[in-house]
């Protein structure tokens, strides 16, 4: 049995059926999808999704991630960024979270195809949110993502420093991870940063706190965390779940270090009510 | 002369969770010929991510659990039948 606070209410199957039909038609992919997001019959309810472009194909092997991978050899859709804002135009979306699969087997890790998605997406006036890989580590991809000027950029650490090794695939690094999130606010200080990390992977309080300071002293503005929950046999197990008391007080303590907007919670996931949480940092 | 009353079970179905194939079901909340809301939780079933609580589709009488508790379903799958109540048709 899981913890009573995993429990979920299933919305009205309708909307659901409603938002397949409207993503299989535009021939999109989301997150909620390939990781089996419990929070999936909620968002896609209400009428949202977080958006996963460049495929459903992932070149990393993350031992938490329950996206397919392989190698795409290449192979990009070049339909997929006026699909995607008119699929979002149908929707009638305000605010849209955009991540991706990794394309290491892309010379610019697909960072040109992320602008022209994001372009696409500003162009029918929404608001986009840019959850981005590490491109490598290539400052020219960052730059080139982010002079279609995302309204947010968020890039996850996952986990401490110490399970990274263990947890994501051997080409993510914390260093990487926290090169790409300095480099992002370097290239573009007035763009709002968002990072996340998935709890009860194993990890101590205070391997959690050097990792917040960390992202602090990397400029991130948005910090998320959420329980790693086990998509299936094949990824890591969970080593504990936390209660959503403890996560009130990570919330605390991220706030108090300077964090300008800290969400955490047991089914709180990078994505989630991404809208509310910008407009609560905009807006005040 | 026979008098024909027309009754109508409504199904209880593990509804589209995504892209999860296979859930189930941990607990049944009530039991076969009790009274039920429109609404009301009546099973849950778990996902290896998280435990996700189906509502009944109607109000009226639980009439047949079709799926056990420990049992495994599919989304879409009809896991129990409710015997509408009169007039909420």
């Amino acid at each position: 049995m899981k913890p009573a606070w995993l429990k979920v209410a299933v919305a009205e199957p309708k909307a659901v059926e409603e938002m397949r039909e409207i993503l299989s038609r535009h021939g999109l992919h989301t997150v909620c999808q390939s990781a089996r997001c419990p929070n999936l019959p909620r968002c896609w309810g209400a009428g949202t999704a977080t958006f996963m472009i460049l495929g459903d194909v992932c070149t990393r092997r993350c031992r938490f991630c329950a996206t397919r991978t392989g190698w795409p050899k290449g192979q990009v859709d070049d339909g997929e960024p006026e699909r995607l804002a008119e699929a979002i135009r149908e929707l009638g979306l305000s605010y849209v979270v955009l991540t991706s699969v990794d394309r290491d087997d892309l010379p610019d890790g697909g960072a040109a195809h992320w602008a022209r998605c994001i372009r696409a997406v500003k162009e029918a006036g929404v608001l986009v949110e840019a959850l981005i890989p590490d491109f490598s580590g290539d400052r020219g991809c960052l730059a080139e993502v982010l002079r279609a000027e995302p309204d947010v950029v968020g890039h996850n650490l996952e986990t401490v420093r110490r399970l990274t090794p263990s947890v994501r695939d051997p080409r993510a690094s914390y260093e990487l991870s926290l090169e790409v999130l300095r480099a992002i606010k370097e290239l573009s200080p007035h763009t709002i940063t968002k990072s996340s990390l998935l709890l009860g992977l194993g990890e101590t309080e205070e391997e959690v706190r050097e990792a917040l300071r960390d992202m602090r002293k990397a400029g991130v503005d948005i910090v998320v965390l959420g329980q790693y929950l086990r998509p299936g046999p094949e990824q890591l197990p969970v080593v504990r779940y936390l209660t959503p008391e403890e996560f009130a007080r990570w919330e605390d303590e991220a706030r108090g270090l300077g964090f300008r907007v800290a969400v955490a919670g047991p089914l709180v996931r990078t994505s989630f009510r991404a809208a509310e949480v910008y407009r609560e940092l905009v807006c005040g | 002369m026979v008098i024909r009353k027309e009754v109508a079970l409504a199904d209880i179905v593990v509804p589209p969770l995504g892209e999860v194939e296979e859930v189930r079901v941990v607990r049944w909340l009530h039991e076969v010929g009790d009274e039920v809301q429109a609404g009301e939780a009546v099973a849950e079933v778990e996902s290896q991510k998280a435990t996700f609580v189906i509502e009944a589709p109607v109000a009226g009488k639980l009439f047949a659990i079709l799926v056990p508790e420990g049992r495994a379903a599919a989304p879409g799958e009809v896991i129990g039948k409710i015997l509408e109540r009169e007039g909420e048709r």
